[in-house]
């Protein structure tokens, strides 16, 4: 499973030793990409805003 | 966010910003051009590209992922990456402690107050003058603890005056998983009187060892498991950066109306972080008893006060790749010249810890390791994944100033990128 706990988090569900050889760059099957998008963010600390990047999930295409 | 994965890693990054970018898969064993390391697994993302990353997932386990480019962790550009197994204990709760340093100046201002030094000095000397690096010219004679001093520290992205909150009841079973996502910093992190079990580094099992304060350098992970007592109600988890007096953390409340104010300054600086723990740590699944094929001696260099890093006398990106050749056991020796720690970071492989200044261990398995000055650390691994590979200390202002070097395996050549190309990308924030 892939779930979010925090934001921008990734948890990848692992299959050990799959015996899937098929994860290659070639073989990619789009209907389950995870696709992650590096974007320009804002953070507040101590009540003060600063530019942050920051990685999402983009849901749009997930 | 739920939905079904398959058993490959299968992502797709894209790059909104308005310069390039990548993502490394840190601690991941991977094809080494899927490494995610700007010029030397992959060419920099370009402002509005995007890359694809698939391989087979051979790990369980805590990771993140950050940027391999110039110093843009210092904007926080990093996310936590778990590994589950493939049957999931639902049994306990799950809580990721999320740390990094930051601060309101721009990456060139940070980068140009360190090298300073170095520029008056050139202006004097010419543009090709470098500092003795075998002078000690530190301001401390033993130990300097911060290059930087940063606004705040953050756990999963707030400061201790409003910090992560969550509920646990006593009996609850929780698997605290710390990643040091920091650009910079080393951590001391206190339980606030709860008693865990320390069972995994750098997503690798060890022989669980009870502890309720740990170090953790740059770029590592630890695992915790803790059950909540009866008695007490709320603990603080705290972490203190070395050689500041600020702290950061999340909490652990049985009661959120009683919830604790923590400060956010301790009453005095952290002390250096101690990489002693690791003299107690057992790997859980050793590698396997084998002869060492090949050492490798690293000698960690510097000059402190001209800001310049280097492994044996080469400064990055001027270096000679560190050949290897596939099916050997290869030890990694760290010899820290310098006044600085360095937690040592190799791309693609797990080693094993198996000496610090003299006392041979049975040590944890890492990709990460605090190399304290004046020391000698011994690591071994397995050739088993060829290609070209970082090798670097994970202090992401030492690595840019010259401590980062190449792991290469004979009948490897590496990505073909001109030297010109390398000294401008390592030049673009000037100090040189």
């Amino acid at each position: 499973m892939i779930r979010m706990l925090l934001p921008s988090m990734i948890l990848l569900s692992h299959f050990l030793y799959s015996q899937d050889n098929n994860c290659t760059l070639e073989n990619m099957d789009p209907t389950k990409t995870i696709h992650l998008k590096i974007v320009e963010g804002e953070i507040e600390v101590d009540g003060k805003k600063a530019s942050i990047y920051e990685v999402k999930v983009d849901d749009k295409k997930n | 966010m739920t939905r079904k994965t398959n058993q490959c890693f299968n992502v797709t990054v894209e790059n909104t910003l308005k310069i390039p970018t990548s993502l490394h898969w840190h601690g991941l064993i991977l094809p080494w051009d899927q490494d995610g390391t700007s010029y030397v697994s992959q060419l920099p993302i370009p402002a509005g590209g995007s890359q694809s990353y698939n391989f087979k997932i051979q790990q369980t386990g805590t990771y993140y992922a950050h940027a391999h480019y110039g110093l843009e962790e210092q904007k926080l550009l990093s996310i936590p990456l778990i590994i589950q197994p493939e049957v999931e204990n639902k049994a306990y709760k799950e809580i990721i402690v999320y740390l990094e340093d930051f601060t309101f100046e721009t990456i060139e201002n940070v980068w140009g107050d360190l090298r300073e030094d170095l520029l008056k000095q050139k202006a004097i000397m010419g543009r090709n003058w470098l500092p003795d690096l075998s002078v000690n010219n530190s301001s401390h004679a033993m130990h300097d603890l911060a290059d930087v001093v940063f606004d705040a520290y953050l756990a999963n992205k707030k400061t201790v005056s409003n910090p992560d909150i969550h509920k646990v009841a006593s009996g609850d079973e929780v698997i605290l998983r710390f990643i040091n996502a920091s650009i910079s910093s080393q951590f001391n992190i206190t339980l606030g009187g709860l008693k865990g079990k320390i069972i995994a580094t750098d997503g690798n099992p060890v022989v669980p060892m009870i502890t309720e304060e740990f170090p953790l350098a740059t770029g590592q992970r630890i695992d915790i498991r803790a059950v909540i007592p009866k008695k007490g109600s709320n603990y603080p988890i705290l972490a203190h950066a070395q050689g500041s007096d600020m702290q950061t953390g999340i909490i652990l409340a049985k009661d959120e109306n009683k919830v604790p104010i923590i400060l956010p300054k301790s009453s005095k600086p952290m002390d250096p972080v101690s990489n002693n723990t690791e003299k107690f740590l057992y790997a859980k699944n050793p590698l396997a008893k084998k002869a060492i094929d090949q050492s490798i001696t690293l000698e960690l260099e510097g000059n402190m006060m001209y800001y310049v890093w280097a492994i044996n006398g080469q400064i990055w990106p001027k270096v000679k790749p560190l050949k290897v050749t596939q099916g050997q056991r290869v030890e990694l020796v760290f010899v820290n010249k310098t006044t600085m720690s360095h937690p040592m970071h190799l791309h693609g492989h797990v080693f094993q810890v198996t000496e610090i200044d003299g006392l041979k261990v049975e040590g944890a398995l890492r990709d990460t390791i605090l190399v304290m000055p004046s020391q000698v650390v011994k690591v071994v691994f397995d050739a088993n994944n060829p290609g070209t590979w970082d090798l670097h200390c994970h202090v992401g202002y030492h690595a840019w100033g010259g401590m980062a070097t190449v792991l290469q395996y004979e009948g490897y050549e590496g990505l073909e990128i001109p030297m010109s190309t390398f000294m401008q990308y390592s030049q673009m924030y000037g100090g040189y």
